[in-house]
């Protein structure tokens, strides 16, 4: 309420304001009123609108406007006044054609230019300036030009030889001697007239020498004579009269001539005369004489006046003036300055004079030869330039006579001090009338030739007269050539070209080309047919291709790149040339080239190495194929999966979990991917558990330990004692990766093999007295080598653990060694026959941490057969079912074609020899064929990774070749067996040592077979000992089965391959393919063995071993025990024959007898032959020569037993000796 | 995609002249990252032919086909050290009915010879659209070029 009172009362406030105000402005209109009466009159003016009509708006504008009439223009209207066109096309420049415009469009333009007083667009002759000027005004500065000049003393008439080291080099001699003005600024008037005089003179002269008046008076003469006679022989014809007509006429045009000639003749002499007067009147006038002119007249002797007496003032000055004048020249060669002359003044009679030669050496071709006058009094200006003709090249030095060029200047001198002054009106008298315009001009005496070398050969440029005319051109194609730029290839284009755009030949621009057009025409052959891609290539390279080629550092960058560099093992690359060695090029080469054989290697040798390269380069072809795949796994590292589900369960579980269990279970690890490990990470873990059945010595307990050896660095169990010891050790084994190269196929190359030996440690006490007793050394520790396992790496980094029971391999024959008594088998409830004469090793072996290995799907090739097809889509399925079991279906031959691995599969014959020998005995046989064919040296993939890609080559080829990869060992073996009527499979698999393998199965009275290829072994179904884990697939010549069985030990395996459940077929039982698909040989044909070829390699061998064993004991002496080795040379042959199993009783017995006198340890070693590098490995292994005991001998033989085809059985016996005190 | 076109003097002494890059989904702002790395190491004798880059931006749609989305090319730098460079793209225009169809059913032109990407001989009668640049940071190291007198 209170608040609208408010309001209420500021509305009313306000209003009575306005009432106020109201009031007011009534007040103030009143005033305004009469106001208005008394003032407005004088401040208005009532108006009408202003209007202006259209028309007159638009006669306004027109007034403004200027149109230009269309009418052409008065030629006088365009030039500046009293000027005459100036038609530059008469005078002989050559003009374009011009833009095409209209006539009427053209004179609008030009009305319109003279309307605005732009005069300056019209040119001399009267147009539109629409074209550049044909005259060029161009200044030239100095640059740096490849031409020597050689300022020689001032001389006339002659020039030093000028020393010219090349032949290319061409030489002008240029001698400039006087420069002579006919007319200069500075010439007084006398001296005007007096050069006048001499002009008309020197005309006068010219006329004598025609002497035109005197031939026209005796021409006239004689047709006098000639009407003459005409008109004595009256006897007029027709004929006659004619030609009396014909000779008036002719007299009268002679003498009218003639008239003409003398009047000529005569006006001269008189203007000579009139010249001649003034000079004197002038010279009176002036009262003195210029110095030293002198006239020649015909009439007048010569006359000398020399006066010099007191002159005028002016005069004085001019004269100074004229001697502080100074001239000098310069040279312009191609348009680029070459030299200059010294300045000189110039001289009273206006002569300067230079005599100056200069030599210019010449290396492009002369195009032109300038020279440039220049006047420097007080600043230099540029008087005029004269061109001077090249010489021909046949003007050479010998000439003397001096050739004139003549030149003038039109640049204004204002007279002064009695001078003329030049481009300046003169009188030359008072009384005359004539007005002259005298320009400064004179004359350069030079002499200009080709300069002769001391030998007096020219220095010029030669050409042959017939190109003479095109030798510009020959220039521009010389150039061309020189410098890559062969514009003018293909002619035949360019002169379609020219006849196209129709180019003006009498154009100066295109002159080069017209004349290229001609010359190419002349000489069309010679044009060479062909052009560069990259011109200018060559003269810009820093460095020739051989020099980046002979880099030491960038070879090996691209072997690097190339993953060739295997064979160094460099980090980086070394930055300068001289830190990489030169042999590791060599090293490089030798190794592609080891198919060259060295003179000391034997053909058996040559022979491997060569089947080696031959695998090598078979496995390379498909390794390039398969090397950039690579997993999302490979590439992403911290992609981590769970493995199983126990990972799982142990963390959720690992609370409660019992702190040791009494029979530990290993874990799953983690997989680390090859690639992000680096050098160090990688260790091996071997494990040794347990031995079991150790041969005891006859007298004293064993002492035996375990050393595991890898890439040359041994590791050493503890000892322990008796002939089941446990050690339960596990050893660590440093690993490296040559190259550091840790992906996985990198590691897979990796060929070392893990040996783990067994050794018996022997002590033998000392008997010196030099050792003071209780002391440390006081006896002799010796280690016998009782055995071995081992497995190579590639095997560990497949299957990522090696465990199990393993039976020792060992030699055949131990000397001083027994079988213990107390057997004790390592699973009780196996119970064979054999076992008591066999080791066993328990190990665990693992790499740490698990490498994951690349697991490759590839798209294997489209095959197109339905067979193969079928075989792919069979893979495809059992790879579903069991992806971690092995099956081939089709492989590659040796010529890369596809083909089902059933065709490989087919009887072969074995060598004669092998069946001879047991005719009887079948089982004998049998030992021997797979011991024959597991001679043969194996070559193991380096792709073991990728099952994909096989390569397999028929029997045929494995046996001359005489290597072979595991399957084609199996296959062979299959094959052999197949002949004997057995029934035999390949067998595809896994064994713990070996990884994948590949043996063959056989089945004879309801058992089962494994034969090992490899080292001819036959396990039974049964045995435990069988290195064979899993039983992935089954290969015959009509089928290949893939084991669907759940467990797949070849112990619990069916090999009832009838039943579908437990084995999946390729082909159906009803497909039957005919035995003439085999890619096999009905027959195999064995050639016999060269028997000295294997005496000559076994002595060498021999010889090798020698001296390496020695090598190995660089500290101590090695001692060869004569008769022993006489023995073990004896030994070895039965060896091989009796295969092991026969003891011999002889030779036994020889040993025996020298086992009474020394300790005698050692042993056979057996073989297949693949180089010496593998069997003095072998031996080192045995560890025989690290005998420290004093005196102890050595005795090695080497047998070779040869077999067809060059498959040899290497015997070695190492035996050391100690002597028995 | 991009590749190093081979130039006159200039020798590849390791690496590979041509690749493809990993597909990026660009999910946040209009950026696709490709962190592709580039390892090229060449040897030269001359001047000539001073290698550039050249790239192809491919589009992959959601039922993975692959489109053109530009070319464009680099000259590698000639100083020594770090550079960031931005390599524009351009891609042909079609006729309004391509265009129509590109924007309903995607493809679209493409050169036929990919050599016109960097020599420019017929460039300029193509009708072009720009399409984004193409950032590169690349380490340049140089080595002896001082010897011949090359200033870099």
């Amino acid at each position: 309420m209170y608040r609208t009172d408010f309001l209420l009362g500021e509305q009313q406030r306000s209003i009575n304001d306005s009432h106020q105000n109201l009031v007011d402005l009534n007040e103030e209109s009143l005033l305004l009123d009469d106001i208005r009466d008394v003032l407005l009159p004088d401040l208005f003016d009532m108006k009408p609108p202003e209007y202006e009509s259209s028309d007159l708006q638009i006669k306004k504008q027109w007034e403004q406007v200027f149109v230009p009439s269309d009418s052409p223009v008065i030629h006088s209207c365009k030039l500046p006044k009293d000027m005459i066109p100036r038609i530059l096309e008469d005078e002989g420049f050559h003009i374009p054609r011009k833009p095409e415009v209209s006539r009427k469009s053209c004179n609008k333009m030009e009305n319109r230019l003279l309307q605005e007083g732009g005069k300056c667009w019209f040119a001399e002759s009267g147009e539109i300036i629409a074209l550049p000027s044909p005259i060029k005004q161009t200044r030239n500065f100095r640059k740096l030009f490849p031409i020597k000049t050689i300022r020689e003393k001032r001389q006339l008439g002659c020039c030093f030889p000028v020393l010219c080291c090349q032949g290319e080099l061409y030489q002008l001699s240029l001698n400039i001697s006087t420069l002579l003005f006919s007319y200069h600024p500075l010439f007084n008037r006398e001296h005007v007239l007096a050069s006048r005089l001499l002009q008309l003179y020197e005309c006068f002269q010219n006329r004598q020498q025609q002497n035109v008046t005197h031939l026209l008076s005796e021409k006239l003469e004689a047709l006098l004579n000639a009407t003459k006679v005409a008109e004595s022989n009256l006897e007029t014809s027709q004929l006659r009269r004619n030609t009396l007509e014909n000779y008036r006429l002719q007299i009268r045009d002679t003498s009218k001539l003639y008239d003409a000639e003398q009047q000529k003749d005569i006006s001269l002499i008189q203007n000579m005369l009139k010249v001649w007067k003034q000079i004197k009147s002038l010279r009176r006038q002036q009262e003195f004489t210029t110095d030293q002119i002198n006239h020649q007249f015909v009439y007048l002797e010569l006359i000398k006046f020399f006066f010099n007496l007191v002159c005028f003032r002016h005069e004085q000055k001019r004269r100074a003036k004229v001697q502080r004048q100074k001239y000098f020249i310069k040279i312009f060669y191609n348009e680029k300055q070459v030299s200059c002359t010294s300045e000189t003044p110039l001289q009273l009679d206006f002569k300067v004079i230079i005599q100056q030669i200069f030599s210019i050496q010449v290396l492009n071709w002369p195009e032109s030869l300038r020279i440039e006058i220049f006047e420097s009094t007080k600043r230099t200006k540029l008087l005029t330039k004269v061109c001077l003709p090249i010489p021909n090249n046949f003007i050479l030095k010998s000439k003397d006579v001096l050739e004139q060029a003549e030149f003038s200047c039109e640049h204004q001198v204002k007279p002064s001090d009695g001078t003329v002054g030049s481009n300046v009106p003169f009188l030359p008298d008072e009384n005359e009338i004539g007005e002259l315009w005298l320009l400064t001009s004179g004359r350069l005496m030079y002499s200009l030739s080709w300069a002769v070398n001391d030998r007096g050969i020219p220095l010029a440029p030669v050409f042959q007269p017939i190109n003479a005319t095109y030798h510009s051109v020959l220039r521009d194609v010389a150039s061309g050539i020189a410098t890559g730029i062969v514009w003018c290839t293909d002619v035949e284009k360019l002169i379609e070209w020219a006849k196209e755009v129709n180019i003006d030949p009498n154009d100066p621009e295109y002159s080069d080309l017209i004349e290229l057009i001609k010359y190419a025409r002349f000489k069309e052959q010679n044009v060479p047919k062909y052009f560069r891609l990259e011109q200018l290539q060559e003269e810009f390279n820093f460095v020739t291709e051989e020099e980046i080629k002979k880099s030491k550092r960038f070879q090996l960058l691209q072997l690097r790149n190339l993953g060739q560099l295997d064979f160094c093992h460099y980090q980086q690359i070394p930055l300068y040339d001289r830190e990489i060695p030169d042999t590791l090029f060599q090293e490089y080469e030798n190794q592609l080239e080891k198919e060259i054989l060295m003179t000391d290697v034997d053909p058996i040798t040559a022979q491997r190495i060569s089947s080696a390269n031959f695998m090598r380069k078979l496995v390379m072809i498909h390794l390039v194929k398969t090397k950039h795949k690579f997993n999302l796994s490979d590439i992403v590292s911290d992609y981590e999966e769970i493995i199983s589900m126990s990972q799982l369960r142990n963390a959720v579980f690992k609370v409660g979990e019992r702190r040791r269990h009494l029979k530990p279970q290993r874990k799953e690890r983690r997989k680390v991917p090859a690639q992000t490990v680096s050098d160090g990470d990688v260790k091996l873990l071997v494990r040794i558990l347990r031995a079991y059945n150790i041969p005891s010595r006859k007298s004293v307990t064993v002492h035996p330990f375990v050393e595991v050896s890898f890439q040359h660095t041994g590791y050493q169990t503890s000892i322990a004692e008796g002939s089941h010891p446990c050690w339960n050790e596990e050893l660590q084994v440093d690993f490296t990766s040559p190259g550091h190269d840790y992906s996985f196929s990198g590691l897979s190359k990796i060929k070392d093999n893990v040996y783990i030996n067994i050794f018996d440690e022997f002590v033998i006490e000392k008997h010196e007295d030099t050792c003071p007793k209780g002391c440390s050394g006081h006896s002799y520790i010796r280690k016998n080598w009782l055995g071995s396992v081992s497995f190579p790496f590639s095997a560990l980094l497949e299957q990522s653990k090696i465990c199990g029971t393993f039976q020792v391999n060992m030699p055949p024959v131990f000397l001083g060694y027994t079988w213990s008594k107390t057997y004790m088998s390592p699973q009780e409830e196996y119970c064979g026959p054999n076992l008591k004469e066999y080791t066993f090793l328990t190990i665990f072996a693992t790499i740490e941490p698990q490498l994951s290995s690349v697991e490759s799907d590839l798209e294997s090739d489209k095959v197109d057969e339905t067979l193969l097809q079928r075989a792919y889509i069979f893979k495809k399925d059992c790879k579903a079912l069991f992806p971690r079991r092995r099956i081939i279906t089709s492989v590659f031959n040796n010529e890369g074609r596809n083909i089902l691995v059933t065709k490989y599969i087919s009887a072969l014959n074995p060598p004669e020899i092998l069946l001879d020998k047991y005719p009887g005995d079948l089982n004998t046989t049998f030992d021997i064929i797979s011991q024959f064919v597991s001679l043969i040296p194996c070559i193991s993939d380096t792709l073991d990774e990728n099952d994909d890609i096989d390569i397999w080559m028929t029997s045929e080829h494995c046996i001359s070749l005489a290597t072979g990869n595991k399957e084609e060992h199996a296959v062979l073996l299959c094959n052999y067996l197949l002949y004997f009527g057995k029934k035999a499979w390949v067998l595809l698999g896994t064994s713990v040592l070996e990884g994948k393998v590949a043996y063959v199965l056989t089945q004879e009275n309801g058992y089962y077979f494994l034969w090992n290829p490899l080292n001819g072994q036959r396990y039974k179904q049964f045995d435990t000992f069988c290195p064979l884990q899993r039983v992935d697939c089954l290969i015959n010549w009509e089928n290949v089965w893939f084991n669907t069985q759940q467990n797949n030990s070849p112990m619990c395996v069916s090999f009832d391959i009838s039943k579908e459940g437990f084995w999946k077929q390729l082909l159906p039982y009803n497909f039957q393919h005919t035995k003439a698909q085999t890619v096999q040989p009905k027959e195999i044909l064995y050639s016999p063995t060269d028997e000295n070829m294997v005496e000559e390699l076994q002595s060498r061998l021999e010889k090798a071993l020698k001296s390496k064993v020695m090598e190995w004991r660089s500290r101590q002496p090695t001692r060869w025990h004569r008769q022993c080795t006489a023995v073990l040379r004896q030994i070895l042959p039965k060896l091989e024959l009796s295969n092991g199993n026969v003891v011999m009783d002889k030779e036994e017995k020889e040993l025996e007898s020298l086992q009474e006198r020394y300790w005698v340890t050692g042993y056979p070693i057996q073989m297949p032959y693949i180089d010496l590098q593998s069997i003095s490995e072998a031996v080192y292994q045995t560890d025989i020569h690290s005998s420290e005991v004093p005196n102890t001998e050595f005795a090695l033989a080497v047998h070779i037993h040869p077999y067809p085809n060059n498959i040899l059985s290497v015997w070695i016996y190492l035996v050391s000796l100690v002597c028995q005190q | 995609m991009g590749s190093i076109p081979p130039g006159g003097a200039w020798k590849l002494l390791s690496g590979v002249r041509a690749g493809q890059t990993q597909v990026d989904h660009p999910q946040l702002d209009d950026v696709a990252y490709w962190s592709h790395p580039i390892d090229i190491h060449f040897a030269t004798k001359g001047l000539q032919g001073w290698p550039k880059l050249h790239v192809q931006v491919w589009h992959q749609d959601a039922f993975g086909r692959s489109e053109l989305y530009g070319y464009g090319f680099c000259h590698v730098p000639s100083s020594p050290g770090f550079h960031l460079l931005e390599c524009v793209t351009w891609r042909p225009l079609g006729s309004w009915q391509e265009e129509l169809s590109q924007l309903f059913v995607g493809g679209g032109p493409q050169l036929l010879n990919s050599d016109l990407i960097y020599t420019g001989a017929d460039r300029y009668r193509l009708q072009t659209q720009a399409m984004g640049v193409v950032h590169l940071q690349l380490g340049v190291l140089l080595r002896n070029f001082d010897r011949y007198g090359v200033a870099c």
